[in-house]
């Protein structure tokens, strides 16, 4: 498999002219191949959101390269190559749900009439028919990441990093998103870079997950996921994955106490 | 769609934060007004207080009549709210832009913060002697008073403003390929706006108070110029109504920037599809 995003020794502290650095990534390595669903799981504070971060080219690595396509990624040079969906607070409030989703396409080559239907394709996409002129703060929590993801997956980036973007949903809602991404991504396969504290959504999603240590936070172990797709989150009872939730449940508990 | 007959909504007036009918919160507002009014004339209808300390309403009304007639009232309020735009507006025009810088980047707000800090604390009214000497009695000499008063409040509360945006929000809107301008232009700038507004709104409100003392020191002309003057022949129903028409011209323009807000920023409102 072609491998998208590689990184290789990375590491990434903060403060490091001052008394007390902070060594947020120690020596981490990864690879995200082409269209994979990779999750990257570990303990709060062990640099997830950190990685993701210098992967979309936001913020730069204290040591090592992280790779684009096999060329590292320059310093702060954050291009529409990379697509990001964080928790929280990222739709403009001012615009519409196609004003959010079109925006993120002023930079693309698209006439506007395949700008337009491009807004309304995945729109329609995450089941946001109906709401095209809503603003976000007349929408739930669920219904703004989903346009928070239609937003990321319209311009087409080549690698999808999401930052635990079901977060701050409910259970219920969360299920009903993580079907959703499922469909979504069958659909539309792309490479997904995802971070998440919930080890059965990770299982559920990903092709692989990565374990990291408490901080500093490195790699401790990954985990292939062989469930057969298309996936329903009603597998989550079924034997294999149980088994799988075992193992990641006991890596959990040692990288916890280790913490 | 069929419903089911309705329960009238509970009301209960004192919830905490709960929603009131409008013509409630309205009439309470408009009735404390008037009870004030009322109050006011019955203490000087049954002689509590002499009209020498405080005028009655109608005394306060002959004057405003007389002061209409006479053509002072508009030259006054011409001059005062004239002078209240241009000094607000220049202090508004220098202060939006290195506020907006200094809650962008870093560098500015290290630049700028101590110093305006400094300044902040100085009392604007202190400055009205020294300001005579630069610039006379003027119109000039109001604007400068009216920049030292606002302007290092405007450009504080600008700063903050900026600062509220989500830093995810700007993160966000570089992997849409935008640059670092956009980013402020498009992203940082309307998200700020309605705090923005807000500022100019109560900044706008405290440039009064700095004119005013400035006109009651020196001023040939203003509402401020004609407070002053009554005093010296203790003409109270003048100095009356020139704070009435101060506080009823402050009343307007601050609703002019509330019904501006609400029509400019729809988007802030929540639930109910538009
Ligand atoms: N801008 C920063 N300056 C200094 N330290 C930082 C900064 N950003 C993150 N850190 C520190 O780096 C470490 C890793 O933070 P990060 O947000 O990447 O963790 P995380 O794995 O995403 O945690 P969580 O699961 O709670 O979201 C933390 O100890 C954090 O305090
Ligand atoms: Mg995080």
């Amino acid at each position: 498999m072609k491998e998208v995003l590689t990184a290789r020794n990375v590491w990434k502290v903060y403060n490091a002219a001052s008394k007390k650095p902070l060594v947020a990534i120690q020596d981490l390595n990864l690879s995200v191949g082409e269209n994979e669903f990779v999750s990257i799981t570990g303990p709060s504070g062990c640099g997830k959101s950190t990685f993701l971060l210098m992967a979309a080219g936001l913020e730069s690595s204290s040591a090592g390269d992280i790779f684009f396509e096999g060329k590292p990624l320059e310093d702060g040079a954050p291009g529409a190559r990379l697509g990001m969906v964080f928790q929280n607070y990222t739709l403009y409030p001012w615009m519409t749900v196609s004003g959010n989703i079109g925006f993120a396409l002023q930079k693309s080559n698209l006439s506007a009439s395949e700008k337009k239907s491009t807004v309304e394709e995945f729109i329609s996409l995450v089941g946001l028919k109906g709401f095209e002129n809503a603003y976000p703060n007349q929408l739930s929590g669920g219904m703004r990441q989903r346009v928070a993801i239609a937003r990321a997956l319209a311009y087409r980036p080549q690698v999808l990093l999401m930052d635990e973007p079901f977060g701050a949903l409910d259970a219920q809602t969360r299920r009903v998103m993580q079907e959703l991404l499922l469909r979504v991504w069958e659909t539309h396969r792309t490479t997904v870079l995802f971070v998440t504290h919930d080890i059965e959504e990770a299982l559920l999603l990903s092709d692989r997950v990565y374990v990291m240590t408490a901080r500093p936070g490195t790699l401790k172990e990954v985990i292939h996921v062989n469930l057969p797709r298309p996936r329903f989150v009603d597998m989550e009872i079924s034997d294999e994955f149980l088994a799988l939730k075992k193992r990641l449940l006991g890596l959990i508990k040692e990288t916890s106490a280790e913490a | 769609m069929n419903l089911p007959p309705l329960k009238k909504p509970k009301r209960r007036l004192l919830e905490i934060r709960a929603e009131i009918p409008p013509a409630v919160y309205w009439g309470a507002g408009v009735g404390f007004i008037a009870l004030f009014f009322l109050a006011w004339q019955i203490s000087t209808s049954q002689g509590w207080v002499k009209p020498i300390f405080l005028p009655s309403p109608a005394a306060v009304l002959r004057e405003l009549a007389a002061q209409i007639q006479e053509g002072v009232l508009w030259q006054d309020v011409k001059s005062s709210v004239y002078r209240i735009m241009v000094g607000w507006m220049i202090s508004t025009l220098i202060a939006l832009p290195i506020g907006i810088l200094m809650g962008t980047f870093r560098f500015f707000e290290g630049l700028f913060e101590p110093f305006i800090d400094f300044v902040r604390y100085m009392p604007a009214v202190a400055f009205v002697p020294l300001t005579i000497l630069w610039a006379g009695v003027g119109d000039e000499q109001k604007f400068i008073i009216l920049f030292i008063g606002a302007f290092f409040q405007q450009v504080l509360m600008v700063m903050d403003n900026v600062k509220t945006v989500p830093y995810e929000m700007i993160q966000v809107s570089y992997t849409f390929g935008l640059k670092k301008w956009e980013v402020l232009w498009k992203v940082a700038l309307p998200a700020a706006l309605p705090g923005i507004w807000d500022t100019l709104r109560i900044t706008l409100g405290w440039a009064w108070t700095y004119l005013v003392v400035a006109e009651l020191v020196a001023a040939n002309v203003g509402l401020g110029y004609r407070i002053m003057r009554a005093q010296r022949f203790l003409q109270t129903e003048t100095i009356v109504l020139g704070i009435l028409v101060i506080g009823f011209l402050g009343l307007v323009t601050d609703y002019a920037f509330k019904f501006a807000y609400r029509a400019m920023f729809r988007w802030m409102e929540k639930g109910g599809q538009s």
